[in-house]
């Protein structure tokens, strides 16, 4: 069967046949599989090749090369000094191989605050699970009135903030949420008698108020934490928390406790642990010190999952409706006169490492390099050849045909004595086969033996080494015709 | 009225007007030639360099030579092949007596990564072997493969476009697509 040539696969792909050629390469194409498979892949590079260098650009890409180009054009045409031609990307020679593939991603600043909590909040970022709806608010027509009102009023602002009045209207997490016990709610201080122990949920209360004493009052909630994350830390053998960092911070407890002022308080009574008595101490209430100045936080933001433990990025991790981090916080508050309320040093003045001596060596002297001499490398040179060359010969006597081989002359090769690998090994047993050239008590002489061809002629003619006559090697001679050089 | 020519490759359309006007210093005529084949000689120039760094300075390079050389360009006839013959002319000067330029960049010919995405890593690897094969074709062969790929010419305009012979125009089109399968064939079973 004879296949289709290239040439129609590619006018076939290019539909450059028609007539009697169209219909040949249309029936062979409809029942030979390996042509079909052939004109397939021509037309699978032709696809890629399109894909990688028919770039079609965008017309501000064109137009921001056109202006150059202008530029180039009139300084060409009018004679003035022609500017230099500058690339929107690098060349092929000032490619850094080590620059990431993905450039980073640009600044959404339309989604405004709105995309701030929901960024806080884990939407679109791999491996947190938000903790607010991950659907579309239900429509209500009152708020739809209330937006539509806004709108006539030119108050577009509640298009792009999301309200936390709306998101808990409307969320519904999937999954478990935690949520305080009902006993702790209604502050009564201690369960009720019928309800039945829920050990996981003392846990967590025992995690979080176990150590808490007079010089952790009147702090922040956010503080608090800290201190439990970093006390946690120095006391490894606790279970309830394991948290790295370094040794407890000097929070500055204020003595006696001031009462509680018109900032947000959070007030939480002291539970003890189910079956242990009731505590006599007064409820702790936790007062945060942070400058007045400061704005109210936003209810949401004590929603939010503390994503990292790290220091230095709850230092930096600003707050979400105040956009302000607790470090420019305490700097502000230094620079107004006011102790900070959290003087963690920032993490680039903090030693990493131990103080150190540092041990100075002496010098090694550096040791000489010794060079060959001409003489040394020549003899050198010359050994190795010498060496070489044997090897080299004693390998092409060994693939030349022996001695004893027919044909062979005594100069061209030698054969190796036998080697007797195996007891069974009959190949390096076996005899030489006798030289009829070798002479015994049983060889008849060579005279004896009579001349194969027949007689002598008696004549004394010529004979030539079978023995017949010299009048074959006449005729030989003659129809050679004579011998060149003589 | 559309002063672009509906076949720029074949057809002069406005041209003859421009590069007249051109001719006599006028600096509006060349750029409305610029700007009426900015687009096919963007794409003979990615084909020719496989780049985009390097596309872009061949083709400011083309059009300030073409500024310069304008006594040359053709007053009856098309203009786009002639800038894209000087665009090949100015790559082979200075691809002369250096090192030829990688085949397969460390991005795709548009800039953009080599990144397979949902398709798979083989989806590259045939990319960059079909492109590798390209890169080794003749120069000729590979501006007789742009125009019939890119450009999407039938074999009678490529024929008057480049001179060639239809027949040999189909010919070399045909081994060249032959010779992109074997060399991507040897890489898959290099591979």
């Amino acid at each position: 069967m004879n296949h289709l040539t290239v040439q129609q696969l590619s006018a076939a792909l290019d539909g450059a046949l028609g007539g009697p050629s169209l219909e040949l390469v249309v029936h062979h194409l409809a029942h030979c599989h390996q042509c079909r498979d052939r004109q397939a892949g021509l037309a699978r590079h032709d696809d890629a090749l399109r894909r990688l260098l028919s770039q079609d650009p965008h017309d501000f890409f064109l137009d921001d090369l056109e202006r150059r180009v202008e530029a180039l054009v009139v300084a060409v045409m009018r004679g003035l000094p022609v500017p230099p031609m500058v690339t929107s990307s690098p060349l092929q020679s000032e490619e850094d191989p080590h620059a990431p593939a993905e450039p980073p991603l640009p600044a959404r600043p339309e989604l405004g605050r709105a995309g701030a909590i929901a960024h806080e909040a884990g939407f679109g970022r791999i491996g947190l699970k938000p903790t607010a709806a991950a659907q579309a608010p239900m429509g209500d027509p009152a708020e739809a009135k209330r937006l539509l009102e806004a709108l006539e009023r030119g108050e577009t602002g509640d298009f792009t903030e999301l309200t936390a009045q709306g998101l808990r209207e409307h969320t519904s997490v999937d999954g478990p949420q935690f949520d305080l016990p009902g006993w702790i709610k209604q502050g009564t201080g201690t369960p009720k008698p019928g309800a039945a122990p829920r050990p996981r949920e003392v846990q967590k209360l025992e995690l979080f108020f176990e150590n808490l004493n007079d010089r952790n009052a009147n702090l922040p909630h956010d503080a608090v934490e800290e201190v439990f994350r970093r006390e946690g830390a120095a006391k490894p053998e606790s279970p309830a928390r394991e948290v790295s960092g370094p040794p407890p911070l000097p929070f500055r407890s204020p003595s006696p406790p001031s009462p509680a002022p018109a900032t947000p308080t959070f007030s939480m009574p002291a539970v003890p642990a189910p079956g242990a008595p009731a505590a006599a101490e007064p409820p702790i209430r936790l007062t945060p010190v942070s400058p007045p100045s400061a704005p109210e936080p936003h209810p949401l933001s004590r929603q939010l999952p503390v994503v990292s433990t790290r220091p230095s990025e709850q230092l930096e991790r600003p707050d979400v409706v105040t956009r302000e981090t607790p470090w420019r916080r305490a700097q502000a508050s230094a620079k107004a006169g006011r102790e900070p309320s959290l003087p963690i040093p920032p993490p680039h003045t903090t030693p990493v490492t131990d103080a150190y001596e540092q041990v100075s060596e002496p010098p090694r002297r550096p040791v000489p390099r010794v060079r060959p001499t001409p003489r040394f490398a020549a003899a050198w040179l010359l050994a190795t050849a010498s060496v070489g060359g044997l090897l080299v010969l004693l390998l092409v006597l060994q693939f030349l045909p022996p001695a004893d081989s027919p044909g062979a002359t005594a100069w061209r090769g030698f054969r190796l004595p036998s080697i007797r690998f195996a007891p069974g090994d009959t190949t390096s047993l076996e005899s030489p086969p006798p030289d009829p050239a070798l002479h015994s008590a049983t060889t008849p002489f060579p005279v004896e033996s009579p001349v194969p061809g027949g007689e002598f002629p008696l004549d004394g003619s010529p004979v030539d080494s079978t023995g017949l006559p010299s009048d074959s090697l006449a005729t030989a001679a003659d129809t050679l015709g004579p011998i060149p050089g003589r | 009225m559309d002063e672009t020519p509906e076949r720029p490759w074949t057809e002069p359309g406005q041209d003859p007007e421009w590069i007249i006007a051109a001719q006599r210093g006028d600096v509006a005529s060349l750029l409305a030639l610029v700007n009426a084949h900015r687009r096919p000689l963007w794409r003979a120039c990615i084909s020719i360099t496989r780049h985009l760094g390097e596309a872009e300075l061949l083709f400011q390079e083309t059009l300030a030579h073409a500024a310069r050389n304008l006594r040359a360009a053709p007053v009856a006839r098309p203009v786009l092949p002639w800038l894209v013959r000087l665009a090949r002319q100015i790559e082979n000067a200075k691809l002369r007596g250096r090192e030829p330029r990688p085949s397969v960049g460390l991005r795709r010919p548009s800039g953009e990564p080599w990144l397979a995405g949902a398709r798979g890593s083989h989806w590259v690897d045939d990319e960059q072997r079909t492109l590798h094969a390209f890169a080794q074709l003749h120069s000729d062969d590979q501006w007789l493969l742009t125009m019939r790929l890119f450009e999407r010419l039938p074999y009678a305009d490529i024929a008057r476009v480049t001179g060639i012979p239809v027949p040999r125009v189909m010919n070399r089109i045909a081994l060249a697509r032959e010779y992109i399968e074997r060399v991507h064939e040897l890489g898959e079973e290099a591979a």
